[in-house]
């Protein structure tokens, strides 16, 4: 099981290293970035679909964060501003580029290709494994795709997630439920090797 | 027969997530004792949080600290804009900015020419209103519409010609917008044109004469609905 809980930071120790980043300590930016780093690269990975693409998004919304310390006045959480703007910024690069994903069925092939006499190894039955679930979820509208990342992925509560989306705590669970239900029918002929 | 309960059906994501306190457990759990469709549809659901518990995680292969690290220290010199607190999921925002405003972002705006000036990255005198992207698109494949032909546009990629009538900077995020107009005395159809990344992309003059070239878009909300080219990718001043 692939599922990473996601430390909770102490608040008193995240708001010193904010306010020592507006006082231009660059140390303690980093100390930000390195916390948020993954976070926000995984965000962008699966509402982009590209490794690449992420990577450059991750240096476009820390240079946002950077930028916007000195407004950033704790009224809400760290992580939900900072997710925010990771947000914003992939529906900007969305919009820029108009990129589409490929569809699962696209990428699975059908039943000639598969070759009896050629069995994959550990290795690479994990790294499909990974392929399948990563295409499952990209597949997803983006309102239940964004659920499901910053819930499985990200590992934030349902508040959390309600506050991140600017919507109640109900459109979040029924988006989950409509989610997980249909990441079950996407899954299902696949559930021997998930 | 499907289940009316509603309100009990929407917890099931949050008790697989365990995130409902212990009265609302026993009720879903009582419920599910009692109703086969609800039961199919735990059953489901449960099936697809096990799948949805294995999605995986990664880490860049690339890690850009170093690239971030040096566009902090080339913007030390430049004046930062001011956010405020949380910025909500893209929608539009009230255009409206008031006298005193629009003198002091067009001050911004002169000052962050003059650091592009002081830089070397803009001789005194050359108007550089391209981003860095232009150099790469093929502006051919932009289609020109009027401003007030816009809401019949059905293509993605624009250009407009039109006066600059205002000019501002978004204090959510930073980013610079500024409206286009038929004629710069008086309202008419005007497009809202949204500059996303400033420090590339020189915004024009209050007043100028520009083309603009970007994606189309329509940013319909409760307390406003306008068109808009968003993100704008080049700008050619016509006339300052």
């Amino acid at each position: 099981m692939l599922m990473s809980i996601r430390e909770k930071q102490p608040d008193s120790d995240e708001r010193e290293l904010v306010d020592a980043a507006r006082r231009e300590d660059r140390g303690a930016f980093k100390a930000l970035y390195d916390r948020y780093r993954d976070r926000v690269y995984n965000l962008a990975f699966y509402w982009l679909g590209e490794a690449l693409w992420a990577e450059d998004v991750l240096q476009i919304v820390f240079m946002k964060v950077y930028r916007g310390l000195p407004g950033f006045r704790h009224e809400a959480s760290l992580s939900t501003w900072i997710y925010r703007i990771a947000l914003n910024e992939c529906q900007n690069q969305l919009q820029r580029r108009g990129a589409k994903h490929v569809p699962l069925d696209a990428i699975l092939g059908s039943d000639e290709e598969f070759d009896p006499g050629m069995l994959p190894d550990a290795e690479q039955v994990d790294r499909e494994r990974r392929h399948i679930l990563r295409n499952a979820v990209m597949d997803l509208s983006p309102k239940l795709r964004g659920v499901v990342v910053l819930k499985y992925v990200e590992g934030l509560s349902y508040d959390e997630i309600a506050q991140v989306l600017e919507c109640a705590p109900g459109t979040v669970a029924s988006r989950l439920n409509r989610a997980l239900a249909e990441l079950e029918t996407r899954l299902h002929p696949l559930r021997r090797i998930l | 027969m499907r289940c009316w309960r509603v309100n009990l059906r929407q917890k099931f994501s949050l008790y697989l997530n365990g995130e409902l306190s212990q009265s609302e457990v026993k009720r879903v759990e009582d419920h599910l004792l009692d109703c086969a469709s609800c039961r199919a549809r735990f059953a489901q659901l449960r099936s697809g949080h096990r799948m949805a518990q294995q999605i995986p995680r990664f880490t860049p292969e690339r890690d850009p600290w170093a690239s971030i690290e040096a566009s902090l220290n080339a913007e030390t010199n430049t004046e930062p804009t001011p956010m405020s607190e949380p910025p909500p999921i893209v929608r539009g925002r009230r255009f409206a900015i008031k006298p005193g405003f629009a003198l002091a972002v067009i001050g911004v705006v002169a000052l962050i020419a003059a650091s592009l000036i002081a830089s070397g990255k803009l001789a005194p005198g050359q108007e550089r209103t391209g981003s860095l992207i232009a150099d790469a698109l093929d502006l051919s494949e932009f289609r020109t519409v009027k401003i007030a032909d816009m809401e019949r546009n059905r293509q993605p990629h624009v250009v407009a010609e039109g006066y600059v009538s205002e000019v501002r900077v978004n204090g959510e995020d930073g980013d610079l917008s500024f409206k286009l107009v038929d004629d710069p005395r008086g309202a008419g159809p005007f497009i809202i044109c949204e500059i996303i990344d400033p420090i590339k992309l020189t915004p024009p003059s209050v007043g100028s004469l520009v083309r603009v070239y970007g994606v189309s878009r329509y940013d319909g909300q409760v307390d406003h609905n306008w068109y808009e080219v968003h993100p704008v990718l080049n700008i050619e001043v016509m006339r300052r």
